[in-house]
């Protein structure tokens, strides 16, 4: 099993009255209102250090993602996040999980980013590759709804073929013309970097991820529960493409609160959960579906949807404990959290855990508890859970065994010489 | 009594359509049909309107089915403003052949092409890339214009039910038409509904998002002189006046000798669309410099206004940063086209493409005369 710790980085300062007050937490909310750069200043390095905390406690990644325009997560641009974390950390994986590549114009700006992170990082990257949700890539970047998946599949072809070609080419697209694409730097990693693509659980997603062998990366905060049947669905189509099972294909993002104790849980993290419930995810629900966003086999498949309207809904209304029951947190001491997770691991069939420990507006000597608790009470009881895949290299980094390591002084660099010498 | 069906046709480009025909009681000899695109929404509210028009106008309405609005694919085959544009004028070909409105002795296979908002921007376009074949052009509430100081509504970030009340002066009315009656508790028809809305707002957004503003540009490069010559272009110059409170009913014509195709504008429908509502500067603000001063005298926003004043329901005022600018009490002006519209819709239609329809200024004068006391001698 490997566990990456995701920092979503919430604006945590929305008032209680947000829900009355603005109609939504994304696209046209208030920058003078909500927002306050001299805040936002303490904030970005609270949660990069947060990261690089998970690092230090053992974590085999550490993610970030891309939204605009929202206090959800101010992180418009993870590949600064990310150049910043790939200077102060060494051994885990750096996950973009990932870049709306749909929105670049040209997507090259992507390959070339990406190709940056994986060599300053000593290829250390993982990177995704979210169609992006309709808030950010439609309404925000204005991308046509219907046409944001066909802006997609030419993106991904571009920047892959970018990645493998050995010389420059042409690339004639339907969106993107380009006559010389020759990228520099190209990245370390070989064919490239492990590929992740989040869903919210789109039939073509799953179909694209099984195609191209890529990790189908579930992001929802409706819980395992709700999941499972999602999650399945990917399964059948895994097992209808005659591709193994490897458990690695697949990841899970969850909420994680771990306290001593589990009323210790819900007396540390119950309001801030709440307050991501109740304002981070407050988005007009017209944002969230545009006509012509979802395709229709989607649709059709009916079920999909209304699970996401009503449990959109239901969130206003859920207290800690229907959170906790319905396994939208998995949370308690750490025998209850080990327990829950490895249901969920075993239910789910994945072989990575984007953990999100830091929600709300908790505040840091909260989160670094909660971390701390994950990675020394329940992280190690749950590596072992899948033995019989215990080499799988596939979905993973591969480090430049030589990189250099920020963290080293010139005196340890010069001892190294002199040894050699 | 209006006699109206339907029947299929194929384009060249093989995109079938139904399309929906409407014949007058009296029809006019020689007379162009006329070929109505329809609304963002899709064609069923128009219909009745269509009878109307065929019967004001003695002529033949043809009223095809754009591409995701009927039972037929094609929607994945059109993803820009061009590619509709040359598909409607397929679709004009197929019409036409399958009618027989294409046989000597007709109107030399000219239309009068007609839209309702996108169908407006659609026939704005196609009258641009292809003037020689319109007669003459007939906008409601076209969309294609964009002004800042005043955004028309986000349709693409409304909930379904709140489309109703934006598009529909009769609300309630307008819901069942776009659901077309069905109970959308029941998630059959829920899903169904969803699919159809999908595909109808899915393709309307590969011209309308996220701003309805597309082809201008390309329409007065593809246009020329000929057109640029009555205006900085001249389907601008059409369009305002239809999409306001106070101008809808005015009929326009481009003064340039050298134009070939009058653009007749009408309101015949009680529809009304956020452009109506619009902006009293257009004319300063999309003109061509030139032209500017020209049309803002045509267009008179202040006088000749006969509105009605509709109550505004009350989710309006709880969003109104979603539905662009409103009168300040609250309430929104919408024309209403009575039989006066009709009857100088039918008098220009009638009098052929090459007859002068009367001018936006002599009606001005007209109407003014008409509806403030003793103007008619001043006007004289």
């Amino acid at each position: 099993m490997r566990f990456c710790w995701f920092n979503l980085m919430p604006w945590p300062h929305l008032p209680d009255t947000f829900r009355e007050d603005a109609r939504s937490v994304w696209v046209d909310i208030s920058n003078r209102t909500y927002f306050d750069p001299a805040t936002a200043n303490g904030l970005y390095h609270e949660y990069m250090d947060q990261l690089e905390f998970a690092e230090s406690c053992g974590f085999d990644g550490i993610g970030v993602n891309e939204h605009h325009q929202n206090a959800y997560g101010i992180m418009p641009s993870p590949n600064i996040i990310a150049a910043g974390l790939a200077r102060r950390t060494s051994t885990a994986a750096i996950c973009v999980i990932g870049n709306s590549i749909a929105l670049y114009n040209p997507p090259i700006r992507v390959a070339e980013e990406f190709a940056m992170l994986d060599c300053i990082s000593g290829g250390r990257l993982v990177a995704g590759f979210p169609v992006g949700t309709p808030m950010d890539t439609n309404f925000t970047y204005g991308t046509v709804p219907a046409l944001t998946r066909k802006r997609y599949a030419e993106a991904h072809d571009l920047i892959m073929k970018a990645w493998a070609s050995e010389e420059p080419f042409a690339f004639n697209g339907e969106f993107t013309k380009l006559r010389y694409v020759n990228i520099w730097p190209r990245p370390y990693q070989q064919p490239h970097p492990p590929i992740y693509i989040p869903g919210g659980g789109s039939i073509e997603t799953w179909d694209f991820c099984v195609e191209h062998d890529y990790n189908y990366s579930y992001l929802s905060y409706s819980g395992y529960l709700a999941g499972r049947m999602l999650m399945d669905g990917y399964w059948d189509r895994v097992a209808q493409a005659g591709k193994d099972d490897s458990p690695y294909r697949a990841s899970f993002a969850q909420v994680i609160c771990v306290a001593d104790n589990d009323a210790e849980a819900e007396e540390l993290y119950a309001e801030h959960i709440l307050y991501f419930y109740n304002r981070c995810l407050h988005v007009w629900p017209a944002f969230s579906d545009p006509p012509g966003y979802r395709t229709v086999n989607t649709i059709k498949a009916g079920a999909l949807s209304q699970l996401r309207r009503s449990a959109a809904r239901q969130f206003t209304s859920l207290t800690w404990k229907d959170l906790v029951d319905g396994g939208y947190v998995i949370a308690g001491g750490p025998d209850t959290v080990r327990e829950r997770m490895e249901d969920m691991i075993r239910t789910l069939r994945i072989g990575t855990v984007f953990g999100l420990f830091m929600m709300g507006d908790m505040p840091d000597w909260k989160v670094r508890y909660n971390t701390q608790m994950f990675a020394e009470k329940v992280m190690p009881q749950l590596r072992n859970l899948w033995p019989e895949w215990e080499h799988e290299q596939r979905w993973w980094i591969q480090p430049q065994p030589d990189r250099v390591r920020p963290d080293e002084t010139f005196t340890q660099r010069l001892e190294d010489w002199r040894a050699r010498r | 009594m209006t006699a109206s069906g339907a029947f299929e046709v194929t384009t060249v480009g093989g995109i079938s359509a139904t399309v929906h025909a409407f014949h007058p009681e009296t029809a006019g000899a020689g007379l162009a049909p006329i070929v109505h695109l329809h609304s963002c929404v899709g064609p069923r509210p128009d219909q009745r309107a269509l009878g109307l028009l065929a019967d004001a106008t003695g002529r033949d309405v043809f009223a095809p089915e754009l591409p995701g609005y009927g039972s037929q694919p094609g929607e994945e085959r059109v993803d820009d403003l061009l590619d509709l544009v040359l598909h409607g004028w397929d679709l004009v070909d197929a019409v036409l052949a399958a009618t027989g409105h294409d046989a000597p002795g007709g109107a030399d296979g000219t239309v009068v092409l007609s839209g309702t908002d996108l169908g407006g921007m659609l026939a704005a376009d196609m009258a641009a890339i292809n003037p020689r074949q319109v007669s003459h052009l007939l906008l409601a509430g076209p969309l294609g214009m964009w002004v800042d100081e005043h955004p028309i509504p986000d349709v693409f970030a409304m909930l379904p039910f709140e489309l109703p009340g934006i598009l529909f002066a009769d609300a309630a009315a307008g819901a069942a038409m776009l659901t077309g009656g069905v109970d959308l508790a029941d998630a059959d028809a829920l899903t169904d509904f969803m699919i159809a809305n999908s595909r109808r707002l899915g393709t309307a957004g590969k011209l309308m998002f996220p701003i309805p503003e597309r082809g201008w540009r390309g329409g007065r490069i593809a246009s020329g002189r000929r057109w640029r010559s009555c205006g900085a272009a001249p389907m601008r110059c059409a369009t305002p006046p239809i999409s306001w409170p106070r101008g809808g009913r005015r009929c326009q014509r481009p003064r340039s000798p050298s134009s070939t195709a009058p653009a007749i504008c009408a309101s015949p429908t009680r529809r009304r669309r956020a452009p109506r509502r619009g902006p009293p500067r257009w004319a300063d603000s999309h003109a061509g410099p030139n032209g500017a001063r020209r049309r803002a005298r045509n267009v008179r926003p202040e006088t000749s206004a006969r509105t009605r004043t509709i109550p505004t329901p009350s989710r309006r005022r709880d969003h109104p940063e979603q539905l662009g600018p409103w009168d300040p009490d609250g309430s929104i002006r919408s024309t209403q086209a009575g039989p006066s519209c009709r009857r100088r819709c039918r008098r220009a239609a009638r009098s052929g493409s090459r007859d002068r329809a009367p001018s936006g200024r002599r009606r001005w004068r007209r109407r003014r005369s008409r509806d403030v006391p003793g103007s008619a001698a001043r006007a004289r």
